[in-house]
């Protein structure tokens, strides 16, 4: 029975990619511009452009967008913990919290450039700051929101505040806290793109935008699909790391 | 001397910069071996009693002794929470061999003592399961096995059975007086169920609230009997602490 969901499930997928595939093709053939230039000619350039380059660009993005993400996830995850076992600390950090929240962080992508440079430093450092802040919040909530029982069950084993932390409110928070990362990782994304197109020659973001200014649309489309490929890529780890560490949660 | 001591004990709570008292003047005093039932209504204090006695709570002031030894610094007792307290993301297995972990034996001692609870608790096949995969009475058993498997002295259980079905209520308070048959353990159960106060209780607890205090005690000889339930004096003792009740 679960061979024939899975198969079912597979079909849906091709469907769906079916239909993003015609309407794609649909609207290309309606507008006749070379700017939207049709899938068979974008993936013929993807695949082209992978030997020629755009591979390194692929691994310069990657490279920026996971080290962001570990690193948002190694600063949100225990604060955000922490913050939420805690309510005491974090009654004065959730006014600072609540005032630097809205702020665009990637207003201060300025600012970055010229403390850390052009490197890939201040890159990665933006799309941290941006993603650490939903990160933390969802946490902190998960943790602060946990039901006392468990809590009060596990201490009553004798548990330390490290065993409280490592056998109840990590796995505890697991659920919220990919979910995070997956809403982040959409964000994280977005913000790569923009920090690429800036003071660098590297990175799928400038691959884009060099594209576009030398009007190499389908080169520009090749580098579209490999930004797309890489969202789906990580989405697709969130999903299966999900799977294997929160089953529980679905039952 | 008693096993549990109670001496004067108050605990007082604040909530938002106001004092309220959960707690006051309460003595109480078990013998080793012996089941106590704590009854009373909602709110009395009964479970901020118990938390008390596990060590959670060293908020009070009086005296409170488990053996010689004062609750938060004994390794003696074990807790049952109304609503289990297992985690879901734990499997059974994991959830009884936790308190282990946690006390560090070898691990070969875990896997023994985690196997032959289970084995005991006829909860061996179930070991890979999640909670949510399991009945209210199995969820119990587990609760059961993960303070049993510690080797207690002292079992604290705080309304235990109040979200099971009447029959299953029934198995596992005939359960409960089996395993405190074959472990020589002490037990002090919080109920608000008169006809489970007067099968288990030897010694009963009768509480009042606003504050919390033990206003009588009750020695029951006749529990700990598995066809008490239908005689006639078992009924006589209900009727009495339901009139004790109803009187206010």
């Amino acid at each position: 029975m679960q061979t024939v969901i899975n198969g079912l499930k597979k079909l849906n997928y091709l469907w769906v990619i079916a239909l993003l595939v015609i309407m794609w093709w649909s609207l290309s053939a309606l507008l006749e511009t070379a700017a939207l230039p049709s899938p068979w000619l974008a993936f013929a350039s993807f695949f082209s452009s992978l030997q020629d380059g755009l591979l390194v660009h692929i691994e310069v993005s990657l490279y920026r967008v996971l080290s962001s993400l570990v690193l948002a996830t190694l600063l949100g995850v225990p604060l955000g913990l922490f913050l939420g076992k805690n309510p005491q600390v974090d009654k004065y950090v959730a006014l600072l919290i609540y005032l630097t929240y809205p702020i665009p962080k990637v207003v201060f992508m300025p600012i970055l450039l010229i403390l850390l440079g052009i490197g890939d430093v201040s890159k990665i450092v933006l799309i941290t700051l941006i993603v650490f802040y939903q990160i933390l919040v969802t946490t902190r909530d998960a943790a602060k929101n946990f039901k006392k029982e468990y809590v009060l069950s596990v201490q009553s084993l004798g548990a330390t505040s490290g065993e409280l932390y490592r056998h109840v409110y990590l796995p505890g928070c697991l659920p919220a806290i990919l979910t995070s990362l997956r809403l982040g990782l959409g964000t994280a994304l977005a913000v790569l793109f923009l920090v690429e197109t800036y003071a660098t020659q590297k990175g799928v973001g400038y691959f884009i935008m060099n594209a576009l200014s030398r009007m190499a649309y389908e080169e520009m489309f090749a580098g579209i699909i490999a930004m797309g490929a890489i969202g789906y890529v990580l989405y697709l780890i969130l999903d299966v790391t999900e799977k294997f560490l929160c089953s529980w949660a679905k039952l | 001397m008693s096993y549990i001591t109670i001496k004067s004990l108050n605990v007082d709570f604040k909530q938002k910069n106001e004092k309220t008292t959960a707690l006051q003047s309460v003595n109480l005093a078990l013998d080793e071996g012996k089941i106590g039932v704590i009854i009373g209504p909602s709110g009395c204090g009964k479970s901020t009693l118990l938390n008390v006695l596990s060590g959670l709570n060293p908020n009070y002031s009086g005296e409170v002794l488990i053996g010689d030894t004062l609750p938060h610094q004994t390794r003696e007792t074990a807790l049952i929470l109304q609503e289990y307290g297992l985690l879901p993301w734990k499997t059974v297995w994991d959830n009884v061999s936790l308190g282990l972990l946690i006390r560090k034996p070898t691990k070969e001692e875990i896997i023994a003592r985690t196997g032959k609870i289970l084995e005991q608790l006829g909860l061996s096949s179930l070991a890979k399961r999640y909670p949510a995969q399991l009945s209210g009475g199995q969820r119990q058993r587990v609760a059961i096995a993960r303070s049993l498997v510690l080797e207690p002295k002292l079992l604290l259980m705080d309304e235990p059975f109040s979200s099971l079905d009447a029959l299953t209520r029934e198995e596992m308070q005939n359960l409960l007086l089996k395993i405190w048959r074959e472990k020589d353990l002490t037990i002090l159960l919080v109920t608000h169920n008169i006809e489970e106060a007067v099968f288990i209780g030897q010694r009963i607890f009768i509480m009042t609230p606003c504050p919390g205090n033990i206003v009588q005690e009750v020695n029951n000889e006749i529990a700990g009997d598995y066809d008490l339930r239908g005689k006639i004096e078992f009924l006589k003792i209900c009727n009495q602490l339901r009139y004790f009740f109803h009187r206010g």
